[in-house]
């Protein structure tokens, strides 16, 4: 503190202080300030039962509110509902079958448009909602496999004999040409 | 605090209610928004009575409390000010019904920006020197500095707010 020399306020600058605040103490002096912050403590002890109240409740609880009250959100406007307009739900499942892991979500659309099915998490329509889950299966199983043309031969006893022993037989041949592997 | 007692009260606390106003309106815009300030200032302390464990440390106490309070202020109203700033005219600095505002003076609009505009550290070492009239010593004790920091932020403060004042002069003429 010694080899700092005070550079003080230039007097111009100084006056101007001096004059606001003069201004404005002289003003303060004239209101009833003491008055005025016990009125304002009042209030705030009027106020207080309620914020306590507030306070009292775990933050863990409120976090949990918070995480819940978002996932309904979420919920009603994801999931279809039955007669309602599909706009944004659509939009909302459009969205969400874009992320990686998440084109499973698809199935809803083939569910839907199936049938009545619409609302799967609900219980009554539960059972709709299994059959609209085997006709999805049936129409994917029969678009995944190769179609035939016409009907399939039934094969005689004879021949699935054959076909069984050259199974086994190729497997036996590729088992003894294959090197021996151990395990473990 | 009385002698004898080891318990403040506010009453004790309002004996300062000056001192506090003065460093309110160091911080302020404006006279209204500095009396804001002092009874937010004594609100907190009020609610914060009990955590004062040394009753001669009031003063220094209230004091830290109304500096924190209007730093806390001036950094939460910034966005809207400048809101207000953007799309309403910017008259709202003058006094809400005196004819003797302080800040009506042009002069003095300059010399609140150019204090505002001063970096927290040398705005507190500024407005408890020059508008609450503390020494360095009360001044290191509320803001927890020596003496001699207080010295040189006043010294830079000071320093800063002259050449903004200056510069803003040079650009009116």
């Amino acid at each position: 503190m010694k080899n700092i020399k005070e550079n003080p306020l230039p007097e111009d600058i100084a006056r101007l202080v001096r004059e606001e605040e003069s201004a404005a103490t002289a003003r303060f002096r004239g209101r009833d300030f003491t008055g005025r912050v016990k009125r304002a403590m009042a209030a705030a002890a009027d106020a207080a039962p309620v914020r306590a109240s507030l306070r009292r409740v775990p933050r863990w609880m409120a976090a949990s509110a918070g995480v819940l009250a978002a996932v309904a959100i979420v919920a009603y406007v994801a999931v279809p509902k039955r007669g309602a307009d599909d706009g944004a739900a659509e939009r909302a499942r459009a969205g969400l079958v874009r992320l990686p892991g998440l084109d499973g979500l698809d199935l809803w659309a083939k569910v839907a448009a199936l049938g009545p099915a619409r609302l799967p998490i609900a219980s009554d329509h539960f059972a709709a909602f299994l059959s609209g889950m085997k006709a999805v299966a049936t129409t994917v199983t029969t678009v995944d496999l190769v179609p035939t043309e016409g009907k399939a031969p039934r094969l005689g006893f004879e021949k699935l004999m054959e076909i069984l022993i050259r199974d086994r037989a190729v497997e036996k041949a590729l088992s003894l040409a294959s090197p021996k592997l151990k395990e473990g | 605090m009385v002698e004898g007692r080891n318990t403040v009260t506010l009453e004790d606390l309002l004996i300062h209610r000056e001192g506090v106003f003065r460093i309110c309106l160091g911080f302020a815009r404006d006279y209204a928004e500095a009396e804001d300030l002092a009874q937010e200032v004594y609100l907190k302390a009020h609610r914060g009575l009990a955590a004062l464990k040394n009753p001669a440390t009031a003063r220094d106490w209230l004091f830290r409390i109304a500096r924190n309070t209007c730093l806390d202020h001036a950094r939460t109203s910034r966005p809207r000010r400048m809101l207000l700033f953007r799309f309403v005219r910017p008259a709202a600095a003058t006094l809400p019904d005196g004819d003797d505002a302080p800040a009506g003076d042009p002069r003095l609009a300059l010399l609140k920006s150019a204090v505002l505009s001063l970096p927290p550290k040398l705005r507190e070492a500024f407005v408890l020197r020059e508008y609450a009239h503390l020494s360095y010593e009360d001044i290191g004790r509320t803001l927890g500095l020596r003496p001699g920091t207080v010295m040189s932020r006043l010294n830079r403060a000071r320093t800063s707010v002259a050449q903004k004042l200056q510069e803003s002069r040079h650009e009116e003429h």
